[in-house]
């Protein structure tokens, strides 16, 4: 993939928006990046919009609210991931010299169904089940695995909720300092995961401007990587909602070779969590650091803001909420501020020029991209 | 639900979870709750599984698979081997 930029980002706040319609969410956090990028909408080429349960043509519904420029608009659904495959469509756009500017946008109501949106049908009997139950058994074995106790779930939780504590945009933002006795002492859901290490349903857009040339603070997209479900002996095929946790190994030596960079170049990651178990076992299939190391960074508090491995320091899914299709570019959103340095109270450390956004979305589908500031 | 405990498979248990909320699957759990399971089939897939027990059966507990049919779908459930520590 030829050079592109992230010029602008935007986001509204992930929280209950009520009566505020799908398309509105969507033009606002468009709106935010077009003017962080300096643009204006009908300098955009190419629209990707992206949602789970949004009615059909609600991508051209919020590029018709922000104009009748006659641009391409393309709906992606793509579950949790969708906000990344857009994204990767926007930036292979413009790649590919098709345009030299493309709008990713998704937008999503998980607390409020839109009018006229999609309700999932119970097709198969695992269906009826809680989602938590993959990431339970899946983040159980690994505490059987390395002899390690709920804690160390307990812990990744407890980051995520004092960050989203300091996060505006946050849909969990509690009014003191959670500790893990706290998050432990939850309500179970799917043991050993307790409400508190589990996503939070939440209402929201996020956004992403691509440019061809760099823009005012621009940040390099170096590569972008998609994949779907892959086939592993060790997971089932029938009944996990996701595919395996082995595709996002796959998925980001793709992105790591596409970028040219090696893992102990990442100094921030924002990863999906629909649970915090999730989080400790994805930093793993990412490659940056055994079982042992990484309960390690977890237990020593290294994943927060001023630790050594920064780590969905905007609270996660589990904090900062988790409205589907518009997630992976809140995630996106936030890497592109930190690496800015204007992620205010929750400011990484400056040295750090390489971060990572990752998803995986039900069904099986996984994205990584890998941005650079690069004027360290 | 009517189920075909002959065709049962012999499977270790590689992974699972207690849900404490009412089974989807009648006959499956209890009042407190039910489990799932990753079981690996001996020299065979690996599958996830209903637990016909009123624990979660720890990692390495030996049992049998066995096809459940639920509302003319058929489901793999496991049953943990008589004496079993789940």
């Amino acid at each position: 993939m030829n050079s592109v930029w992230i010029a602008g980002v935007g986001m509204t706040p992930f929280s209950k928006h009520g009566e505020v319609p799908l398309h509105e969410l969507g033009r606002r956090a468009a709106q935010e990046a077009l003017d962080d990028a300096g643009l204006r909408y009908d300098q955009i080429g190419e629209v990707f919009g992206s949602s789970m349960l949004g009615p059909p043509q609600s991508a051209l519904r919020v590029a018709r609210s922000l104009g009748l420029t006659g641009v391409p608009v393309t709906g992606i659904e793509s579950a949790s991931a969708g906000g990344l495959v857009a994204l990767r469509h926007a930036a292979w756009a413009v790649s590919s010299g098709r345009v030299e500017t493309a709008l990713a946008v998704g937008y999503e109501k998980m607390t409020t169904l839109e009018p006229g949106g999609v309700v999932p049908a119970v097709r198969e009997i695992w269906d009826r089940f809680p989602p938590q139950s993959v990431y339970a058994i899946a983040g159980g074995r690994f505490l059987h695995d390395h002899v390690a106790g709920p804690e160390v779930f307990a812990t990744v939780a407890a980051k995520s909720w004092n960050c989203a504590a300091r996060y505006d945009l946050a849909a969990r933002r509690p009014d003191h300092v959670v500790t893990a006795d706290e998050v432990l002492a939850a309500r179970m859901v799917s043991t050993p995961l307790t409400r508190m290490m589990c996503h939070a349903n939440a209402d929201g857009a996020a956004a992403a401007v691509v440019t061809r040339d760099r823009l005012g603070d621009a940040i390099s997209l170096l590569a972008i990587e998609q994949t779907s479900a892959i086939e592993d002996p060790d997971w089932p095929r029938v009944g996990p909602t996701i595919g395996p946790f082995r595709q996002t190994t796959v998925t980001a030596k793709r992105a790591y070779e596409a970028a040219n960079i090696d893992p102990s170049e990442i100094g921030v990651i924002s990863l999906h969590d629909l649970c915090s178990s999730e989080e400790v076992l994805t930093l793993v299939e990412l490659g940056l650091g055994e079982p042992a190391d990484v309960i390690r960074l977890v237990l020593d508090g290294e994943l927060d803001v001023d630790g050594q491995l920064p780590t969905n320091v905007d609270g996660g899914c589990v904090a900062r909420g988790h409205p589907s299709g518009a997630t992976a570019l809140g995630q996106a959103a936030d890497i592109v501020r930190q690496l800015r340095g204007t992620a205010g109270d929750r400011q990484i450390a400056a040295h750090v020029h390489t971060g990572v956004v990752q998803t995986m979305g039900g069904g099986g589908s996984a994205a990584v991209a890998v941005l650079r500031r690069e004027d360290v | 639900m009517t189920v075909s405990p002959t065709e049962g498979r012999t499977a270790e248990v590689w992974g699972s979870t207690w849900i404490p909320s009412p089974s989807p699957i009648e006959g499956f759990g209890d009042d407190t709750g039910y489990s799932v399971a990753w079981v690996r089939v001996i020299d065979g897939p690996m599958l996830q599984v209903v637990v016909n027990s009123t624990v979660a059966p720890e990692p390495g507990v030996i049992g049998e698979v066995w096809p459940a049919e639920v509302d003319d779908e058929t489901i793999d459930a496991f049953t943990p081997a008589a004496g079993a520590d789940a």
